[in-house]
């Protein structure tokens, strides 16, 4: 036995920790020899007997009954509200969770969003503007026989219902009574005379590749709900 | 639910994911104590291991089904959630819980004997034993904490502190050590005169 091993074990020693007889034994007739392992024998046991004393002191502390009473009161409040306890809990994550949904969607639906044509080539002329639009506010179906607008797919109806500041816009034609938003973002474009053509608008040189200038109404879904033309006199054509 | 006259532990916690109110009840008595101390000798703060306990026992019933008795005793899975939140909270907090002079805790201390027995009785000695293991690092200040003040063997602690048996008998050695040390300082520099034993 030496006093470094004594070192080590002291403390189990002390706070009866150690299981072995045999070595307890030869530790304490270490302690009785050395006159330094006697002191940290029973400096181990004065700390042993302190940290008892505080333990004892302690024994009697408890959680105040309120807190008993609030955890009862919270067993019972999940119980009653079942599910809808738990949504009240997670309400925060739930909600969380639908806002990432929404924009992931809106992401995917801003991709899909149909592109404006662009082009540095000069438009020539661009079409007329339906006169009763500007002056009532109120859309009109572009004229061809005053009707609606015509070309290779022949004759379409459009919904009626305008606000007025987007008075001037010619709805486009997306199916029967698809219905035009009232409100969307305005973008200005350039289209060449043979899509407007192709979507059934009267252009003078229909084949040509030559671009007009107009605005588009990009409704809530991100599709081109309308278009009008900009007047010739704010040079709309180039 | 009609209750044994000693219901078991997986009784009760039958009951309570049932939602039964007395099944908790009893479940909380039997292990609110020595959470409680277990909070309360690591803060040295009531209303700290006031939180602590509430939030030990709502983390059990929200979710009884995490403690798994092949593991070890519900006691050691109640410590062992009380530590993630005593852990936390310290963290957080970063103030020293008691205004102790730490440098003169730590000093070298005299090889003295220390003449701490005679005092035992009195409540003053006893709160510098407190304050000395609230001035020990956390790690070191938990060991104490459950082996010495709560009686677990180095088995239990072990499982509360998720290491080895071998990883708690040494710290609980360098504990003692530094808090030896610490008692020794404060008995140095404890002003009023010294009594006899």
């Amino acid at each position: 036995m030496n006093c470094e091993f004594f070192v080590i074990l002291v403390d189990e020693l002390a706070s009866g920790r150690l299981n072995d007889t045999a070595l307890s034994r030869r530790l304490l007739n270490h302690a009785g020899k050395c006159v330094e392992c006697g002191k940290r024998l029973h400096e181990a046991e004065v700390l042993t007997e302190s940290l008892h004393a505080l333990a004892a002191a302690d024994a009697l502390q408890q959680a105040p009954d309120r807190v008993e009473a609030a955890l009862l009161n919270y067993l019972g409040r999940r119980r009653r509200n079942g599910f809808a306890g738990l949504w009240e809990e997670n309400k925060w994550m739930a909600v969380a969770a639908g806002v990432g949904l929404v924009a992931i969607g809106l992401a995917i639906g801003f991709r899909h969003r149909p592109q404006p044509v662009r082009s540095s080539q000069p438009v020539i002329t661009a079409p007329s503007i339906p006169s009763t639009a500007r002056n009532t506010g109120r859309m009109e179906a572009p004229a061809r026989a005053g009707a609606g607008p015509t070309g290779p797919q022949g004759q379409r109806s459009f919904p009626k219902e305008v606000l007025p500041e987007y008075s001037g816009f010619i709805p486009l034609p997306y199916g029967e009574g698809s219905a035009f938003l009232g409100s969307g973002q305005i973008v200005r474009v350039e289209v060449t005379r043979s899509a407007l053509a192709s979507m059934g608008f009267p252009v003078a040189g229909a084949t040509s590749e030559s671009y007009v200038q107009a605005d588009v109404l990009i409704g809530e879904d991100g599709m081109a709900r309308a278009i009008r033309f900009e007047p010739p006199e704010n040079g709309s054509s180039r | 639910m009609r209750m044994k006259s000693d219901p078991s532990e997986g009784d009760l916690l039958r009951g309570l994911r049932a939602g039964d109110e007395e099944c908790f009840s009893l479940l909380y008595r039997r292990h609110q104590g020595a959470v409680y101390r277990f909070a309360l000798h690591m803060t040295g703060n009531p209303g700290a291991a006031e939180d602590v306990t509430q939030e030990v026992f709502m983390a059990l019933i929200r979710e009884p089904g995490r403690y798994d008795p092949n593991r070890g005793s519900l006691k050691s899975f109640l410590f062992g959630v009380s530590r993630n939140y005593l852990l936390r909270m310290l963290e957080r907090e970063r103030t020293p819980l008691v205004s102790m002079d730490e440098k003169a805790l730590e000093g070298e201390a005299p090889a003295a004997t220390l003449d701490l027995a005679g005092e035992l009785e009195r409540n003053d000695a006893i709160e510098r034993v407190r304050k000395a293991v609230l001035t020990l690092p956390p790690g070191y200040r938990e060991v104490v904490a459950l082996c010495d003040l709560n009686e677990m063997n180095y088995e239990e602690a072990a499982k509360v502190l998720e290491c080895a048996v071998g990883t708690v008998r040494s710290r609980l050695h360098r504990a003692r050590t530094l808090l030896a040390g610490k008692l020794r300082s404060l008995q140095k520099f404890d002003p009023r005169p010294a009594r006899e034993c």
